[in-house]
């Protein structure tokens, strides 16, 4: 190993080292409990709030995959950018429900709203069970992009299997020891170091192309029709743009990760506030964007797109930022990977087990199944990385189109007295089953993401059903209506 | 709780998402004139990502009124 990769390497595990250390600290100076471990006693504040969901912004898909979009399909990563403005709306819209019901009823997962208002244990586990089964392709999406950022950043000194195995070992470590709580503090360490990544980054078009304004002459001269739909490779129409927009949109809040964050704060402003300036902080994935662009001028027979950022920033700095920039990709991964796996052990502990395979289970006894599972879900994730891609890959193929099938029930939940269990269960089995007909059999039909078929679906199997059956208690509907 | 001050507040929010899904057909082939060097469709949604919170800060101003902490 030369003078280079160690000086790289340092600065990438040096961070590995802090965050854990921080994640862990964070997590024992609290009383364990299921709710201090799962939404760190609903404590949290604007501003660690605000890091926790940039955090749930800046992921390994973020860091490599928006650059890596750029290069291979040009204006195609724009949708990215609109849906860090659209979604946050939906979020406004949605976080204070989530957060005043949670409160008052104790929830701790998404699940536990739908079990309750519906009235439905069974409706609670297949909300929790989908959830998971949605979450596990991105946390192999986070394995893999950690693998890929340690081994570019040490110039190949480390293979990324060896770098993704020890990361999310850490990971596992950190979020068994410092549950929501240690993940939120990581957040906040991301959130510093991608100020200054961020800041980097840009000087990949401004130094290493020569400027915004001459990078965008090259692109239009050399290859015009990335600034346009279809995109670089001729295969996303506007409708594609519009129907992902739309399902980013809708289905952002319905990961269950998400709600749990939301379920942390400490009042409904911290996330109402913290989805209106979201925004703000995204204007920092923009020079990722402008990487992707300019590694078409400075590397363009790159045979990986998601190297686009850490090739192009090679070029440019020495080991030392290059190491730093890799920090920050690991940052992202680790982070968000932490926080996905974090709400997977809670949703099985709390969903699957508690409300379901075994009901006389304590707070405690839950929380130590929760905090058990963090390292089997680890380390099933770590396998499947390795072993079995493909089916990650089928799931990461309809996990969002899977999620926003929760949308109907989540809407209706706090607006529509007439939405019933029967109706909503029909909707998510009907909505998931179009998915999946959409996705593997005739392929977005017209153009159109198979999550919005779905969801059409859903709407269309949900309204009448719910009109057909018998309505909730009297009593329930009072809880939520009043 | 008031109920129109809530609506008002949902409507603002909704704006960005609407104009983003709505006007995508007509924007995205626009990519004259470049505006700070960034062709206009580029720049549209930067402009966004910096607009949108002043509607939201907007929204929740109205809405926060009525929110029982």
């Amino acid at each position: 190993m030369n003078r280079v990769e160690i000086v790289a390497l340092v600065v990438v595990f040096a961070w590995l080292i802090i965050t854990t250390a921080v994640a862990f600290l964070a997590g024992i100076v609290k009383k364990f409990s299921l709710e201090e471990w799962t939404i760190a006693s609903r404590e949290i504040r604007t501003m660690i709030m605000y890091f926790a969901l940039a955090a749930e912004i800046y992921s390994a898909f973020t860091f490599l995959g928006l650059a890596g979009w750029a290069f291979t399909y040009g204006y195609s990563t724009y949708y990215a950018l609109a849906y860090f403005t659209t979604a946050y709306s939906t979020g406004f819209m949605l976080a204070k429900y989530y957060w005043t019901y949670a409160k008052k009823y104790s929830y701790i997962t998404q699940a536990d709203f739908f079990a309750d208002r519906y009235e439905s244990r069974l409706l609670g586990i297949l909300v929790g069970v989908i959830g998971v089964l949605a979450l596990l392709p991105y946390i192999q999406l986070q394995i893999t992009g950690t693998g890929i950022i340690v081994e570019a950043a040490s110039y190949g000194a480390i293979d990324r299997t060896t770098a993704f195995i020890i990361a999310f070992i850490c990971v596992a470590i950190f979020v068994f020891m410092g549950g929501a709580r240690g993940i939120l503090w990581t957040n906040v360490l991301q959130g510093v170091l991608m100020f200054i990544c961020a800041f980097l980054v840009l000087g990949v078009p401004l130094v290493g192309v020569g400027g915004v304004d001459k990078l965008f002459t090259r692109v239009a001269e050399l290859y015009p029709h990335y600034l346009v739909p279809p995109g670089g490779k001729g295969i996303h129409p506007v409708q594609w743009y519009m129907s992902s927009l739309l399902l980013t949109t809708l289905g952002f809040w319905m990961f269950p990760h998400l709600v749990m964050r939301v379920y942390a704060a400490r009042s409904s402003r911290v996330p109402m506030r913290s989805c209106a300036w979201m925004p703000w902080y995204s204007v920092l994935a923009f020079p990722i964007v402008l990487a992707g662009y300019s590694a078409l001028i400075l590397t363009p027979h790159l045979r990986v797109a998601d190297m686009a950022v850490m090739e192009t920033v090679k070029l440019i700095y020495p080991p030392a930022i290059v190491g730093l920039i890799g920090a920050g990709g690991l940052a992202a991964a680790v982070s968000t990977g932490g926080g996905l796996i974090q709400a997977s052990a809670a949703i099985i502990a709390r969903n699957w087990i508690q409300k379901g395979l075994w009901p006389k289970a304590s707070d405690m006894a839950t929380a130590w199944t929760a905090r058990a599972l963090t390292f089997i879900i680890t380390i099933i994730c770590l396998l499947l990385s390795l072993y079995a891609p493909a089916l990650l890959v089928f799931l990461l193929l309809v996990a969002y189109s899977f999620v926003v099938q929760f949308f109907p029930g989540t809407v209706f939940g706090y607006s529509w007295r007439r939405a019933t269990k029967i109706g909503i269960v029909s909707g998510i089995i009907v909505g998931c089953l179009v998915v999946i007909l959409t996705t593997f059999v005739w392929r977005d039909p017209l153009g159109i993401h198979s999550g919005i078929w779905g969801l059409a679906a859903n709407f269309a199997v949900a309204i009448p059903i719910s009109l057909l059956t018998p309505p909730p208690k009297e009593e329930t509907l009072k809880r939520f209506f009043s | 709780m008031s109920l129109s001050r809530e609506r008002i507040a949902l409507t603002i929010a909704i704006i960005p998402p609407l104009v983003l899904i709505l006007g995508a057909p007509v924007v995205l082939y626009v990519k004259e004139p470049y505006v700070l060097g960034i062709p206009f469709n580029l720049f549209w949604h930067l402009m966004w990502l910096l607009v949108g919170p002043l509607l939201l800060t907007i929204a929740y101003i109205i809405r926060v009124k009525e929110v029982t902490e």
